[in-house]
């Protein structure tokens, strides 16, 4: 196996085919530039597969009102979504629990996912998005 | 849309740094299988990052960042939590950290995460419990 770091994605959204030689000591901005390609796309692709669990509707309507009433500096619905509480909370349990083969561990396991997905869209729609790969 | 087949390979091999992750979608492959890799890859490459980060950029001052921010644990801190966070202020004292604008939104992004796991909110998908990730993980560490 070659020295260096290899990367590479097939996906019909994702394509992408990267290598990085390492002889001796690596470059840190190389480093971090590859492994931002490296996970560029992973938001996408995790909420493609999410979506695919359940509809995701009633949670991005709440984030994008979220979203407005934040840039009109009300708060409220900005902390629902970070805490996955009120109506965050109420639009989440469902989804997490549409699976009857589900038991306790992957319910709470598709609720964190849930809230992390809430959170994060919120974030990025705010003008902060907090993966390092949606930076680049 | 179908995302399938598909397929992801990373690999990391020199002195620093030995990594594999390899991930071949096909049909049948559960959705939430998907999301679990997608998480374990995404908390190596972003924990490896940050690291490279860490010799990058003056942590101390990152460090006076984080320690400057308020609480955001209960619901009644995130407005005061948020306002430092999105803070033009912030930014700025980010990219001069980080010397240039793309490092500069590393730095500031890797604060903002910081205090989000500090805090207990999921900024991103690390928190996420996958059953046997947290067992494997804790065993690599040797804990």
């Amino acid at each position: 196996m070659e020295t260096g770091i290899q990367f590479s994605a097939d996906f019909p959204n994702w394509k992408n085919a990267k290598h990085l030689s390492i002889s001796g000591n690596e470059d840190p901005a190389q480093v971090i530039q590859l492994l931002q390609t490296a996970t560029e796309k992973l938001d996408e692709m995790i909420e493609f597969y999410l979506k695919k669990m359940g509809s995701l509707q009633a949670i991005d309507s709440l984030i994008s009102e979220a979203i407005a009433s934040y840039k009109k500096g009300d708060m409220k619905s900005a902390v629902a979504v970070l805490k996955g509480t009120g109506a965050m909370g109420k639009a989440i349990k469902p989804i997490a629990e549409s699976n009857p083969k589900w038991q306790a561990k992957e319910q709470k396991e598709m609720t964190q996912f849930l809230k992390a997905y809430a959170t994060h869209k919120f974030m990025q729609g705010i003008g902060l998005p907090l993966t390092y790969g949606a930076l680049k | 849309m179908t995302l399938t087949p598909a397929k992801i390979q990373f690999i990391a091999n020199y002195p620093a740094w030995q990594c594999i992750k390899k991930f071949a979608v096909t049909e049948q492959t559960d959705p939430k299988t998907v999301g679990e890799f997608f998480v374990s890859y995404s908390i190596s490459i972003e924990n490896r990052l940050e690291k490279y980060l860490s010799q990058s950029v003056d942590m101390q001052k990152v460090k006076e960042l984080i320690a400057a921010a308020p609480t955001g644990k209960t619901a009644g801190d995130i407005p005061s939590f948020l306002q430092y966070v999105s803070s033009s202020t912030l930014e700025q004292r980010a990219h001069t950290i980080g010397k240039n604008p793309h490092m500069g939104k590393i730095v500031h992004a890797y604060i903002v995460r910081t205090l989000f796991k500090q805090n207990g909110l999921m900024g991103d998908y690390s928190g996420v419990e996958i059953p046997g990730l947290k067992r494997l993980m804790k065993k690599k560490k040797g804990i």
